[in-house]
């Protein structure tokens, strides 16, 4: 358990550099048949022998010999920044992002960059130019995407805690197919500087853990404001990961909407049925929210990811860094590119942009209605559980649909998470909480409530 | 047609489709923003050591302390 790690650190029980050089060699042992890391820093050793030599002090931060792995798409100096993509295979990060900055401060280890869907466009971990990522707790199926490294790592025990970014549903996702725990940010909560983006309107970075504990923590660290980033919020950073002493009853939403659209029944079930013992068990009350627009949630997410996303990759001419995107990337990416292209000349007048812009706002407005009567909503995390690796999805309406449960939390700038609800077929399945804007407090508290039922029956 | 224009017709296709389907929803109002009044960044002094020599490490093409954009292009 990571609390009890990190007070063996803190004792000298066990070393920071004991904790990287076992995490080495797990990588070295394992990633052969994961696929998890495009890159491993060769200074973590060196940089766990400084940690140790804080914490002999008395010095040291809050994540102090920690290994952490970082996907792809965010920028840690000195180290192949390349978004699973050839365009950037030979890009070499120049500063570190806000959350790295933040990380190194507190003594955490940056382990290695982890593999993803190039781009970060795709929902399987089947589209990075370094090969597809195997999902360690579903042997033969997807690890899910796109921060499918950073899932696959945590739950191979490649690393301690492990940073992602989601735009759609890219923490979560693969946080359910793989079964550990992620959580996406508010919109705001977490700076952007320095991430490598999808969407500039929906990305956020977050964390993933073997245990709602590592994602608070790390959530501790990388939430705040940054003088890079005018669009992070100067809101107050709660301590995520202090227990609080209260009422654990809560108001559960339920959607009928997201019923609905669930593909696969035995989910609604298993999902409906975690529900219901976590409302007995908590003294919790559940009710019916009613989310009107939430099922043309991947209509109104596509048209405003694809216009940013063209607009995003524009820097991406081989010129200054790198190579020209469209001369390097696989189809998915393309696909974006030559569509947003499209929809945002003038000929349409930003129809597709502002009527999916539209709709963004219609979506909020139903979060905030159901936010005034529940505390948060319970849902499942995707509608289907995890194709095949190898199975080709060539249609990518089909791959859309997996984000139909995640990208409304995007489009509403609210936070959610997920942790594991146990499995169907002996695959993992995620339960998904959402709670409203800037509540990561009461978001990570109900996921760590989930999980202490969980583990109890188990 | 290439490959490229398949790609981009698909695009369109998909877009188009999504879009039509948004023409459903009724009350679908024009404008949507977000009131950020108050969320100002504070300008603040940063220093980055090493920037010019990383910049430089990663250029494809580069004349000591230029990186050439356009070659011979105009």
């Amino acid at each position: 358990m990571l609390r009890e790690k990190i007070a063996g650190i803190r004792k000298g029980k066990i070393s920071a550099v004991e904790n990287i050089s076992g995490f080495l060699k797990a990588i070295k042992e394992k990633d052969k048949d994961v696929n998890a890391f495009i890159s491993i820093n060769e200074k973590s050793l060196e940089e766990a022998e400084s940690a140790d030599k804080k914490i002999k002090n008395g010095k040291a931060g809050r994540l102090a010999g920690l290994a952490i792995a970082v996907k792809s798409n965010l920028n840690v100096d000195g180290m192949l920044v390349s978004c699973a993509s050839h365009t950037l295979d030979n890009y070499y990060a120049t500063y570190d992002a806000d959350a790295i900055r933040k990380i190194k401060a507190e003594d955490g280890i940056i382990i290695g960059m982890t593999n993803m869907d190039e781009f970060a466009c795709g929902s399987s971990g089947e589209s990075s130019a370094y090969g597809a990522t195997a999902n360690p707790s579903a042997p033969g199926r997807i690890p899910g995407g796109t921060s499918s490294g950073s899932a696959a790592a945590i739950a191979a025990g490649m690393c301690d805690i492990a940073l992602g970014s989601d735009t759609g549903g890219s923490i979560r996702n693969p946080a359910s197919h793989c079964g550990v725990a992620g959580i996406k940010p508010s919109y705001g909560r977490v700076s952007r500087f320095g991430l490598i983006d999808s969407a500039m309107s929906f990305d956020q970075i977050g964390a993933l853990a073997n245990e709602t504990y590592g994602c608070a923590l790390l959530m501790e660290v990388i939430s705040g404001k940054s003088s890079y980033d005018a669009t992070a919020y100067d809101a107050p950073v709660p301590k995520y990961t202090e227990k609080v002493k209260n009422d654990r009853s809560i108001r559960i939403g339920v959607s009928r909407e997201f019923e609905n659209l669930c593909t696969d029944a035995r989910l609604n079930r298993l999902i409906s049925g975690k529900i219901a013992e976590f409302a007995s068990r908590t003294g919790s009350a559940t009710s019916n929210v009613k989310l009107k627009y939430v099922d043309l949630s991947i209509q109104a997410y596509y048209p405003i990811q694809y216009v940013e996303f063209f607009s995003g990759t524009r820097k991406f001419d081989g010129k200054k860094y790198g190579k020209k995107i469209e001369e390097n990337c696989g189809e998915e990416v393309l696909r974006r590119i030559l569509g947003g292209e499209e929809i945002s000349k003038a000929e349409y007048r930003g129809a597709h942009y502002r009527k999916a812009l539209a709709a963004k706002g219609l979506i909020v407005t139903d979060f905030e209605k159901a936010f005034k009567t529940v505390d948060v909503i319970m849902l499942p995390t995707t509608p289907v559980l995890p194709h095949k690796l190898g199975e080709k999805i060539t249609e990518p309406r089909t791959m859309y649909a997996y984000d139909a449960f995640t990208c409304p939390a995007n489009l509403a700038g609210i936070c959610a998470g997920v942790v594991n609800a146990g499995r169907i077929d002996g695959i993992p399945v995620g339960m998904q909480i959402m709670a409203p804007s800037l509540r990561e407090d009461l978001l990570l508290r109900t996921m760590s409530e989930f999980e202490a039922g969980e583990s109890h029956q188990n | 047609m290439t490959d490229l224009e398949k790609i981009r017709r698909n695009a369109k296709q998909i877009m188009d489709e999504f879009v039509s389907a948004l023409d459903k929803a009724d009350e679908i109002k024009p404008e949507y923003g977000t009131d950020r009044k108050g969320e100002v960044r504070k300008p603040e002094k940063h220093d980055f050591p090493g920037f010019k020599e990383k910049i430089l490490r990663n250029a494809p093409r580069k004349n000591q302390d230029y990186v050439i954009m356009n070659k011979k292009s105009w």
